[in-house]
């Protein structure tokens, strides 16, 4: 449960590389006991480099000091911005109409909200039916978008009542999960690790989550950041 | 590293502008709402259709586009049986759209032998789970009642 103590602050300093080296040292080993901590690192990772790929001019990293540039260079970057700032004031005063289009399309056309499918189910009830349905609904989904060869991101994410959808000995739908799971490796089970912890609390016993799951610090928070970039959601 | 920064700095410059002008055309642009019923309890059903009325009726016919759709236990609620008939045939007039899952309808036929029956005014859409989710890809605001 150690990775509780990290924040989201300090999780997106440790993906940016800003960490004192004890710092990140710390957090690299919580992270290599944690499923939930490691996962939670990657989800941010991804976030970062799926930000980085919309606006292409980001993508040429400041890794090493460049050599410095000559005057001439200087000249043209600042003619190049001049005319962009010309271009811009011209677009956006309706004088480029023909133009404006294809630098819109340019600016858009990153592969994760053009081409590929994402979508964030929920679940929060442990009611057997709701957790058939929504396996249905995932299934659906998945072999509608593989036969007809379309990308997809599809994520399940259970919270409250629904945890027990994902826990060990106790999910009506564990093998249904399992044969899920085979099939479409993909496919991402997530546990909110808040219920988790509230409900070890409340009721003293253990709760072991299914090996294809992960589990995810607070799937409210999760999901909200899921519909903030753009992803589909479905509450069963 | 300070070229760079100009070349960004441009960049949200020309951003801010088409940022501007897009915010502006949306506002124009009606509000669309998705609403999903993939329950059987009437009380959530009726519901669903009150927040479409209520919707309409706050931001104005003209100004909202709003779609129902129907799926698994919830597809009853569009069918010849269901307790709000009347009052769905007489909202599709009224531009509320009501889209009935055809994946559900299938399975309904495999257990009963027998294909539901829809009310008039209903659309069949390929699967209710896939129409919602394009519907939010085209930035239908999600109620699920």
């Amino acid at each position: 449960m150690s990775d509780f103590h990290y924040s989201d602050d300090q999780l997106n300093a440790f993906v940016d590389d800003e960490m004192a080296a004890n710092e990140r040292l710390e957090i690299l080993s919580a992270a290599a006991g944690s499923d939930s901590l490691r996962a939670r690192i990657v989800e941010l990772q991804y976030l970062k480099e799926s930000t980085r790929n919309a606006f292409p001019l980001h993508t040429e990293r400041p890794t090493t000091s460049r050599p410095s540039r000559g005057l001439f260079t200087r000249y043209l970057a600042a003619a190049a911005i001049g005319g962009l700032s010309l271009f811009a004031v011209l677009a956006s005063t309706g004088h480029i109409q023909a133009t404006r289009e294809p630098v819109l399309v340019t600016l858009n056309n990153t592969p994760s909200s053009s081409q590929q499918t994402r979508v964030v189910f929920h679940i929060s009830s442990d009611r057997q039916q709701d957790a058939s349905l929504l396996l249905d609904q995932v299934e659906l989904v998945m072999q509608e978008h593989q036969s007809n060869g379309r990308p997809i991101r599809l994520e399940v994410v259970a919270n409250n009542q629904g945890l027990r959808m994902l826990q060990q000995g106790r999910s009506p739908v564990a093998e249904r999960i399992r044969q899920l799971h085979a099939v479409y490796p993909q496919l991402i089970f997530a546990a909110c690790g808040n219920t988790l912890e509230r409900m070890t609390q409340e009721t003293g016993e253990k709760i072991d989550i299914l090996p294809e799951a992960i589990i995810i610090r607070s799937g409210v928070s999760y999901i909200t950041r899921r519909q903030q970039i753009g992803w589909s959601y479905i509450k069963v | 590293m300070k070229i760079l920064s100009r070349g960004l700095m441009t960049l949200i410059l020309i951003a801010g502008l088409f940022g501007g002008q897009a915010v502006m055309a949306e506002a124009k642009a009606p509000h669309k709402i998705v609403i999903q019923v993939s329950t059987d309890e009437p009380r959530t059903q009726q519901i669903a259709l009150n927040n479409a009325v209520n919707l309409q009726k706050a931001l104005g016919q003209d100004n909202v586009v709003i779609e129902i759709v129907a799926y698994g236990p919830g597809l009853g609620m569009l069918t010849s049986t269901s307790p709000q008939g009347e009052r769905i045939s007489s909202l599709a007039m009224q531009d509320i759209q009501f889209s009935a899952c055809g994946n559900t309808m299938k399975g309904v036929e495999k257990k009963t032998g027998k294909m539901p029956v829809l009310l008039d005014g209903v659309k069949v859409v390929e699967a209710g789970v896939l129409r919602i989710m394009e519907l939010q890809e085209q930035g239908y605001a999600y109620v699920r009642p």
